[in-house]
């Protein structure tokens, strides 16, 4: 079983893989039977991070509450997301409770040293408390993520390593973690040799992408993060990876995502009030993933990602077809199956809905379905989130109330010769689906009446 | 097959005359020798089949899986088959079939078969229709996709 590990370094890596967990549950075609997340961000309680790490956790619990007979083809929740840290967190040594300049220890650096590290670090820099990560700054972050390779937690991971994984890596251009981060962890995975399974490591296909910035900050002199160099960051961090990754081809994939327009957020410096909206720019980094996941990559590819129309909201129809392709038919299947949990729980609960005479006795109460729902639940506002974003992703009318085919933006659903039609109409193909399921128990059952329903439902009436 | 069918009207013959049960049976007019219980019970289970098939199959609405629903179709083919009865016979009524030889004249007289027992009988088919409509629904509605559970 092939094994794709994804570094997601600082917040924006925490927010890729929320939108990326949410595409492996809708069941959008990835390139490796088990995904293996590993978090690098010494902010462990940013708001971002703890809201990924619940809705991983919210997937695993579902995932392993699934058996997957051979016959059964539902793709909802099929591939496996595994967890080889606590919290799925690369844990770095030494950082609690420590400011930077007791980190590097500089009251015992001799009289020399100190001033270098004081022409390289302001006041403010050697002062930083390290729990609440790098505050843009990426030059504490490359002094600390030098000792991720020392870390339990990194030797775990070499461990794990196998013939034929592949590794990814998510980071920002921009800020302070991500941006040191990313150069660090290539650099370590081409080169280390003091890790188990370093050979095979050196030599694996790794791919990452970097993210430019995407959104802007409100000013705030009390906060050490300033937007307003992001731009400058950004070239000089381009500059480097130009000479330092791209040229000596030490990456096989290197994926850029950039946008001219972008959202101001509230400037918080990390922990739990550090929750930013889902955004467009996540969206596509996680395609990435899924790109990298099912390609071969022998030498440097540099990608970018082109949308077809950008004058206003992107909708699956700015996407071009092989990107459509994709994502259209597993995130709208996905998509009405939420709203029937969400929307319509009473009657599909109910004994009036025909697919639960004989089946699925005692599931409505289950832990299985308070996770499914909470999932699903979580989907939803994860898009709603990104639709009220800017630039805005607007997938789905996330108000379709009684007209359940009204639920992708801009597509009007076809016509189908039926005396049913809106939620009697999926009824009506959930219950026959239920007879066609392969699945024994009641909860793979259950998902696989819901695919096999929505992949017909989403045939006749969306596919062209 | 002349048996059964008059079995299943003749168990209500008080409810709807002697004289009438016998015209039916085809021993009490020269005018009508055939076993009319056949043809119209035969009617009657095939009406009550295709309502049942179409309740179960061919309608087979999400929102009629519950008693009210099949009750609903349950009285459709009751109402078609009441007409049906009803009708059946009072054709034979109004072309002058019901009458017998009087055995002192020699003449052709009218049985004594009244409008309101020819609609007695619709009522009986009716209720023949609706326990046959009772014993297709719980043999068929196992494989309908939505309406299985009804009526319960």
């Amino acid at each position: 079983m092939a094994k794709l590990y994804i570094f997601g370094i600082g917040g924006t890596g925490a927010r890729v893989l929320r939108s990326f967990t949410m595409m492996m549950s809708a069941g959008v075609n990835i390139g490796a039977d088990e995904i293996v997340p590993i978090i690098i961000d010494p902010d462990a309680s940013n708001a971002d991070l703890t809201r990924t790490v619940a809705l991983m956790n919210n997937y695993r619990a579902i995932h392993s509450a699934l058996s997957f007979t051979k016959d059964n083809k539902s793709t909802f929740f099929r591939k496996e997301l595994s967890q080889i840290l606590v919290n799925y967190t690369l844990r770095i040594n030494d950082t609690d409770d420590k400011t930077f300049q007791q980190f590097i220890d500089l009251p015992s650096m001799d009289k020399s040293s100190q001033a270098m590290m004081r022409m390289l670090f302001s006041e403010k820099n050697l002062g930083s408390s390290m729990d609440v990560g790098f505050k843009g700054n990426p030059n504490i972050g490359s002094i600390v993520l030098n000792q991720i390779v020392d870390s339990n937690d990194f030797q775990d991971f070499a461990n794990n390593f196998e013939s034929g994984d592949k590794v990814f890596i998510i980071s920002s251009i921009f800020g302070g973690t991500g941006a040191s981060g990313f150069p660090l962890l290539l650099k370590t995975l081409r080169t280390g040799t003091n890790f188990p399974n370093n050979n095979l490591i050196n030599k694996a296909e790794i791919g990452a992408i970097t993210i430019l910035p995407y959104f802007k900050l409100k000013n705030d002199d009390e906060s050490e993060i300033d937007s307003s160099t992001f731009i400058s960051k950004t070239k000089s961090a381009l500059a480097y990876y130009e000479n330092n990754i791209s040229k000596n081809n030490s990456i096989n994939a290197l994926y850029f995502l950039a946008d001219d327009v972008t959202n101001t957020y509230e400037n918080h410096e990390g922990g739990s009030a550090q929750q930013n909206d889902a955004h467009l720019v996540e969206f596509l980094a996680a395609t990435a993933i899924v790109d990298f996941s099912n390609k071969q990559h022998s030498n440097t590819s540099n990608k970018e990602l082109g949308l077809k129309d950008l004058s206003g909201s992107v909708t699956f129809d700015s996407f071009y077809d092989k990107q459509k392709r994709q994502l259209y038919a597993p995130l709208t299947e996905f998509m009405m199956m939420a709203n029937c949990l969400n929307h319509k729980f009473d009657y599909y609960s109910s004994k009036d809905f025909n697919a639960n005479n004989d089946n699925f006795n005692g599931l409505y109460g289950s832990s299985f379905m308070s996770e499914l729902q909470n999932l699903t639940g979580s989907f939803i506002e994860w898009l709603r989130e990104m639709k009220k974003n800017k630039r805005s992703l607007d997938l789905f009318n996330l108000n379709t109330k009684e007209k359940p085919f009204e639920v992708v933006t801009g597509i009007k659903p076809k016509r189908i010769v039926s005396i049913k039609s809106d939620y009697d109409l999926v009824t009506d193909r959930l219950n026959s689906a239920v007879k066609k399921c392969h699945s024994k128990e009641d909860n793979d059952k259950f998902l696989e009446m819901f695919y096999l329903g929505m992949t017909k439902l989403f045939n006749e009436k969306f596919n062209a | 097959m002349s048996e059964f069918f008059g079995s299943i009207y003749c168990w209500l013959e008080d409810f709807f005359g002697i004289e009438l049960a016998e015209y039916l049976w085809g021993e009490s007019s020269p005018e009508q020798l055939s076993n009319m219980f056949i043809g119209i019970g035969l009617t009657m289970l095939a009406i009550s089949l295709v309502v049942a098939v179409c309740y179960y199959y061919v309608i087979n609405h999400p929102r009629l899986n519950n008693w009210w629903g099949w009750l609903i179709f349950l009285g459709v083919n009751a109402a078609i088959n009441f007409v049906v009865g009803w009708q059946w016979v009072l054709k034979d009524y109004y072309a002058g079939l019901m009458v017998k030889k009087d055995a002192a004249t020699g003449k052709m007289v009218d049985l004594l078969i009244y409008t309101d027992d020819i609609l007695a009988f619709g009522v009986t088919n009716m209720i023949d229709a609706i326990i046959a409509f009772i014993v297709f629904s719980y043999i068929i509605k196992w494989r309908s996709a939505n309406c299985s559970r009804a009526p319960f």
